[in-house]
């Protein structure tokens, strides 16, 4: 069997649903990947991430029965947020907490949300792009059955963090979700992803985000992805910025065998998208990060800053590409990749694409592969400090710099603290 | 304390010090001084241990050590500082960071517990106000965005808190203007003791008015060629280097 008929099977379980508009948005979705199955890497979006060892591997859904966290979910980022939580790809209601929610905010998981589809719901799915997906997100589009629905009214600031923890402990689970916000007109939200899983139990969790952030709105958004290290993972961020409409996101791309994470916002008139982020790729881990950010409108501003980590045989991947259309003038878009090599096996390879269809615009990209500097590694050296250390500490910094700008700070100590831990060499101390 | 007996090297092809032989007691202060090209900063850098020198012939000895077989990390330990003719910036690591891990490096390898937090940053402080530098200095990346001035009081402030035994000051007055210069004159007089000893290595005799030496060597060509009380470093002042290389070439 191959892996279209292996996953085709698990179609029909989802199939079904009373819902026209859901059937509508899955359907073209389902009949692609039968056609077609995976991504190759003939495909240019795909050319340096083959999905071999994914085609391979049969994931089932897991069942729901698993829906508790095998150990106490105690991390620190959890701690001041609403928190949702899935445990292989479904709702974890004992592990959540959503006490406290202003009636200003919706919030539910999907599959509660199905129970009683209300307006909420179906304006959430609205203005689904259908024919632009590729093969892995229309391989999610297919069979989703759960994830989070975020729906905030007009100008309301929800300052707390929205938590949604993704949990991975079967093996051989397949984990699929979509989680769908809105963020109206001067409203505000922030939200925080975590991806963890089991490091000797295989599985695939692939997860979509589409966010609408409404005129003068704001998004704040952390993704941790710090999977088991056999999982594969798939996840990406859909993101519409109306006109003066706010993101702000980080992402940090440690775990998992395979890792593809992607960002795609398309910016309206005078909106501003910041993407930071961080790859680190170690053992024989893949890690392949891409962005697209469409400049729609006039005087939209954009800043990408990303930094890539590879050692032993690991390989980095970055592709990030700014489309400026006709008439998007005043458009300002940065973007910034800098990368480090640590061992002579190691590869990344970084790829900075601009399309440019407008006049009077301001584009820069700046792409840097190195190693550390000698210098540096010397002087730390001549204080006393050992050689594998200064190694640690340099790498360690060259991270630090984007983590430092986390928000909150509970999110920016997980993450320094994942980083540390899967950095090469001993740990060198604690923070002064 | 140091014992440097016929020491020769070189970067690549190029012989850079042709037979260097210099004897450092406790407590003392030695300029090095000498044209640029002379061999100045290979010697520092030998002695803290840099890779690109390779060492051809002769021995140092550093408390009845062989200092030439020493990791740098090994020699710093052990009580040796060089302070940088040029500090590198090293961003994302933290002044006060740096600082603490050197400082407890040093105490573990004397076999002494981690160095509690609260004593740190007192004595860190007390140290950065003498330098006359921000507090918020500390929190900043090792050098990162630091004035030619404030990278060098940096390393003095290092050098305070490592309270090292063989404190190598490679051109630490160059750039500086006269009020850092008394700065970090003042630094290091302070840290001056009957244990503790210094290399001054300097192009000028700037330095030497704030910090007085004991013995002053004039370094050409890779060898020291004159030997001599403070005054030699005067004479040098007036007469420059010229007729140094003029007595060498006859």
């Amino acid at each position: 069997m191959d892996s279209v008929e292996h996953y085709q099977a698990f179609f029909k379980t989802v199939e079904g649903t009373p819902l026209p508009w859901l059937e509508t948005l899955r359907a073209p979705s389902r009949e692609r990947f039968i056609a077609h199955g995976f991504p190759d890497t003939r495909e240019e979006a795909w050319r340096y991430t083959p999905l071999r060892s994914l085609e391979r591997a049969r994931f089932t859904p897991s069942k729901e029965v698993h829906a508790i966290p095998s150990e106490p979910l105690d991390l620190d980022l959890m701690r001041d947020a609403y928190q949702v939580v899935f445990v292989d790809g479904h709702f974890s209601e004992a592990a959540s907490c959503l006490e406290g929610l202003p009636k200003e905010v919706y919030l539910k998981p999907l599959s509660l949300a199905l129970k009683a589809p209300g307006e909420h719901l179906a304006g959430l799915f609205e203005n689904t792009e259908t024919a632009s997906c590729h093969r892995l997100e229309d391989f999610n589009r297919a069979l989703f059955s759960e994830g989070l629905c975020l729906d905030i009214q007009p100008n309301y600031h929800l300052e707390k963090p929205i938590v949604v923890l993704h949990l991975a402990q079967q093996a051989h689970g397949l984990n699929t979700l979509q989680h769908r916000l809105r963020i109206a007109p001067g409203a505000h939200a922030h939200l925080i992803e975590v991806f963890i899983g089991h490091d000797d139990s295989p599985s695939l969790t692939t997860s979509m985000t589409y966010a609408e952030v409404a005129e003068n709105s704001s998004l704040r958004h952390v993704k941790l992805q710090r999977e088991g290290k056999a999982s594969h993972h798939y996840s990406g961020l859909r993101l519409q910025l109306k006109r003066s409409g706010r993101y702000r996101g980080h992402l940090s791309s440690l775990g998992a065998l395979w890792s593809r994470t992607e960002i795609h916002a398309q910016l309206g008139s005078s909106a501003e998208c910041e993407l930071e982020g961080l790859l680190l790729a170690s053992g024989r881990q893949h890690q392949d990060v891409e962005t697209r950010l469409d400049h729609c409108g006039t005087e939209a501003l954009s800043r990408q800053t990303f930094r890539g980590i590879a050692h032993e045989r690991g390989r980095g991947v970055f592709t990030g590409r700014i489309v400026v259309a006709p008439g998007a003038d005043k458009t300002d878009a940065g973007m910034s990749l800098r990368n480090l090599l640590l061992s002579s096996e190691a590869e990344i390879d970084a790829r900075p694409q601009l399309e440019i269809h407008a006049d009077d615009v301001k584009c820069s990209h700046g792409v840097t592969v190195g190693q550390l500097d000698e210098e540096a590694v010397f002087t730390l050296q001549s204080r006393g400090i050992s050689e594998a250390e200064a190694r640690h500490m340099l790498t360690f910094a060259f991270a630090n710099e984007l983590i430092e700008r986390i928000d909150p700070a509970s999110a920016r100590a997980s993450i320094r603290d994942a980083l540390k831990a899967s950095l090469p060499g001993s740990d060198f101390g604690s923070e002064p | 304390m140091l014992s440097i007996q016929h020491l020769e090297a070189r970067a690549g092809e190029q012989a850079i010090l042709n037979g260097i032989s210099l004897e450092i007691k406790p407590g003392e202060v030695h300029a090095i001084m000498g044209p640029n090209g002379s061999g100045k900063s290979t010697l520092s850098n030998i002695l803290a241990g840099r890779e690109g020198y390779e060492v051809t012939h002769g021995s140092v000895t550093y408390e009845g050590k062989d200092l030439l077989v020493m990791k740098p990390e090994e020699r710093a330990r052990e009580g040796i500082f060089l302070a940088f003719q040029y500090p590198v910036e090293i961003p994302g690591v933290s002044n006060i960071y740096l600082l603490k891990a050197a400082l407890n490096a040093i105490r573990k390898h004397h076999g002494q517990t981690e160095v509690d937090a609260m004593d740190f940053l007192q004595l860190v402080k007390s140290k950065i106000k003498s330098l006359n530098l921000d507090e918020q200095f500390l929190y900043r990346g090792v050098n990162e965005g630091f004035s030619g001035g404030e990278k060098k009081r940096n390393e003095i402030l290092q050098m305070a808190i490592l309270e090292p035994r063989l404190c190598i000051l490679d051109e630490t007055d160059s750039g500086l203007d006269i009020d850092a210069l008394k700065i970090v004159a003042d630094g290091v007089n302070a840290l001056r003791s009957p244990t503790r000893s210094f290399i001054m290595v300097t192009h000028y005799q700037r330095l030497l008015s704030y910090i007085k030496p004991d013995v002053v060597h004039v370094l050409a060509q890779g060898r020291i060629v004159k030997s001599g009380g403070p005054e030699l470093a005067l004479e040098l002042e007036a007469r420059g280097y010229g007729w140094i290389d003029a007595s060498l070439n006859h």
